[in-house]
């Protein structure tokens, strides 16, 4: 079984393919809707097909990640199914230090009321600021955060970090704390 | 999300916090979607300042010294190194300047004068190409640096200076050490009280001599200083006697060289040789340019030597340097004899090789070693002494006794040994300077108390001038013709140098030195023998120096009485 960084790195491939696939219309439309890109926001696409006919093996590797959870829907082969993590969602991807993908953020856009979910605690979106930030940008919100950097209100020395709807977590105070440039912090709300 | 902002405001104080508020009932997504980018600048411009009173300013970048010839100076962009030593042509700054980019981590390493505008502009141009940095930026740091630069090399200017490096009034005493040492240098029997600190200060043995080289070295901030060369064989403390003397002398006045250069004593400035203490460690070591500057000092009080230099027009000049001196000068030499031209000049003290001498420095050393020495009484002893030199005044001092004592005529070079004399009983009527009475123009009045304690002092020296033989050789002839009195064949006997040698516990080159400077002398000559076989030899000449010794004191004892 792989290790955890290489299951999600393979979940974001996945998903960045679902995206740009001929047949997620609904998603592209959405982010159009919006006037979010997919390259400035690093949008993807989760249908949530992801372990649909796959291996044994690699059902256990998404259970072990947390993407998939056991329940008792019932399938098309007999075996047991599985709810999947942000299903029919346009997720965006949350990184840590190292740059990895790490966490996965997901809002429904076929529901009435968008429902969103983070997958586990950790990392930031979009990234861990770089060392040379000057101007810290802190959004609330992930959305927030996306429709900041695709109105290019930053320029060179500027960063954006997203909490966790309001909520600081011990990497944004880590990711500060890097900062030995920084100056300005601005808040977003 | 207040709690949030507060939070982070606590963690990070220095940092400026400032807010943007999104109207109620819209996400930043709407007025991007809606107003696009004037509208979002627009809001951003409108942001709320939180905390700008409470954030400090940034610290100035100063210029840091990394080691000798590595100077640093550090900003927001980046780090520069001066290579080098700056130049000391203050028209130009001419430096090897290495720029590190802060997050790149290039180095850029230029020379440059960064008092030519155009170079310096150059430099910034060439950095902000490379680096993508902003050339206003880079010409702000370039110019404070030269700033910096200039300042820094005025200090080192500064502190090569030597006006700075000199105070004058240092040996300002405090008023009880005043009391005290004009209270000591008040009372009766001073001659011997001062000994008697000189052997608690930790000088061993040496009871005639260290009397002596203790006056010798207090005349140095007198009108006429004296001199003193110290002889003995390698090893004997000659080193050791003038050092621990040195050390009862103020010890801001005193010059101790281990080295001299031929032409060093030629350029010395204004004061630097006034009323000093020179010590000479090894006087062997001076080559002869240098040795004849010392004794034209001793002499004559002065150096000056005719020399050219470049005027600022690059003409050649000619212009006599002179170097006033007036010090006193204590030497220590193996061979007195070979400084015949010094040995005028200096009163020569003979370092005691005896036996009893060892045994008592053995003595001393070793109680030392154990502890049974009170270091204090060093100290304060030495603390004594030399705050009683230094209150002493350089007043002229009246001998009406001047004419009426004679020295013995058998004396060597008795002009010189005469002026040794007066200046040594003036220099005791000076110790005395709290006793003495003054006449009427201020001058100091010698009593005969000065002149018998001169006599008893200065004895020894008197002496060796008298003698042939130097002080170690005459030791050692004392020894040998006790030593040959005593063999079976009475003063014929006859002896080898191996004998001698093994009898007297000698090193080999220091046994065939003295036999062959007594040779030289015939006071010894060779009986028989051959150069392969070895030689014997007998003592010629049997003088008897403790007679001639005691006929010279009791003809100068005479004379004192008479005065009285």
């Amino acid at each position: 079984m792989r290790n955890k960084i290489e299951i999600l790195k393979m979940i974001h491939t996945s998903m960045n393919n679902g995206i740009r696939s001929g047949k997620s219309i609904l998603a592209r439309d959405w982010l159009k809707d919006r006037s979010l890109s997919i390259e400035l926001t690093q949008a993807c696409y989760n249908s949530g097909q992801i372990h649909h006919r796959k291996s044994d093996a690699y059902i256990e590797e998404l259970l072990s990640v947390g993407f998939l959870t056991k329940s008792d829907a019932p399938t098309t082969t007999g075996k047991k199914g599985h709810g999947c993590f942000a299903k029919d969602s346009i997720v965006f991807p949350l990184r840590d230090k190292n740059g990895d993908v790490v966490n996965f953020y997901g809002i429904r856009i076929q529901t009435v009321s968008e429902i969103t979910g983070y997958l586990n605690q950790e990392g930031i979106y979009p990234a861990y600021p770089p060392k040379q930030t000057t101007i810290l940008y802190i959004t609330k919100n992930i959305m927030d955060a996306a429709s900041l950097m695709e109105s290019k209100q930053l320029e060179n020395r500027d960063a954006v970090m997203a909490l966790f709807d309001g909520e600081l977590k011990p990497q944004h105070i880590e990711a500060i704390k890097e900062l030995t440039q920084l100056k300005e912090i601005i808040f977003i709300h | 999300m207040q709690n949030t902002i507060q939070e982070i405001q606590d963690l990070f104080p220095r940092i400026m916090i400032n807010e943007v508020i999104i109207p109620d009932e819209h996400t930043l997504n709407d007025m991007w979607i809606n107003y696009g980018f004037e509208g979002i600048n627009k809001l951003f411009n409108e942001r709320l300042n939180h905390n700008e009173s409470s954030v400090q300013i940034e610290q100035e970048s100063t210029l840091n010294q990394v080691y000798e010839g590595k100077l640093e100076f550090i900003t927001p962009l980046g780090s520069y190194f001066i290579l080098g030593n700056l130049s000391t042509e203050l028209s130009n700054m001419k430096v090897s300047i290495r720029f590190d980019e802060f997050y790149s981590k290039r180095k850029h390493i230029n020379k440059v004068d960064l008092y030519d505008r155009t170079q310096l502009m150059n430099l910034a141009k060439s950095i902000s190409e490379v680096e993508h940095i902003d050339i206003n930026l880079l010409e702000a740091d370039l110019l404070k640096l030269t700033d910096l630069l200039e300042s820094y090399r005025e200090e080192l200017f500064e502190l090569a200076s030597p006006e700075l490096v000199k105070s004058k009034n240092k040996n300002l005493l405090p008023p009880e050490k005043q009391r005290e040492a004009i209270q000591f240098l008040s009372e009766s029997n001073l001659i011997n009280r001062i000994d008697e600190l000189i052997e608690s200060s930790g000088v061993v043995g040496e009871e005639s001599n260290r009397k002596m080289i203790f006056i010798i070295a207090s005349t140095y901030k007198m009108l006429h200083p004296l001199h003193g060369l110290v002889q003995g064989t390698s090893g004997s403390g000659k080193s050791h006697l003038i050092n621990s003397i040195a050390n009862l002398m103020p010890q801001e006045d005193i010059l101790n060289m281990t080295r001299v250069t031929s032409k060093s004593f030629y350029h010395y400035q204004d004061d630097d040789l006034i009323n000093k203490l020179i010590l000479i460690q090894d006087f062997d070591g001076l080559d002869s340019e240098a040795q004849f500057a010392f004794r034209e000092m001793q002499s004559a009080g002065f150096v000056s030597s005719s020399t050219t230099y470049k005027d600022k027009y690059g003409k050649l000049v000619s212009t006599v340097k002179r170097v006033n001196a007036n010090f006193a000068s204590l030497v220590a030499t193996t061979h007195a004899e070979i400084y015949y031209d010094n040995m005028s000049r200096s009163i020569v003290v003979g370092v005691d090789e005896s036996a009893k001498q060892t045994l008592s420095i053995i003595e001393y050393q070793n109680k030392k070693t154990a502890g049974h020495i009170d270091e204090r009484k060093i100290i304060q002893s030495k603390e004594l002494l030399q705050n009683c030199i230094r209150i002493l005044k350089p007043f002229q001092v009246v001998n009406q006794y001047a004419d009426k004592l004679q020295l013995p005529v058998e004396a060597k070079m008795l002009r010189r040994l005469n002026t040794h004399y007066q200046s040594f009983v003036n220099q005791i009527t000076l110790l005395h300077q709290f006793q003495r009475e003054k006449d009427d123009q201020g001058r100091l009045v010698a009593t005969i108390e000065d002149l018998e304690l001169a006599c008893e002092i200065l004895f020894d020296a008197i002496m060796w001038k008298i003698d042939e033989l130097d002080s170690s050789l005459r030791q050692f002839f004392d020894l040998l013709k006790l030593y040959i009195i005593k063999q079976p064949q009475g003063k014929q006997q006859s002896f080898s140098t191996r004998e001698i040698r093994q009898t007297f516990n000698l090193s080999k080159t220091q046994a065939f030195r003295y036999i062959d400077e007594l040779k030289s002398l015939e006071y010894i000559h060779v009986i028989s023998g051959s150069s392969n076989k070895g030689y014997r030899y007998q003592v010629a000449y049997w003088d008897d120096m403790e007679k001639t010794r005691q006929r010279v004191k009791e003809g100068l004892m005479n004379q004192i009485q008479a005065l009285k």
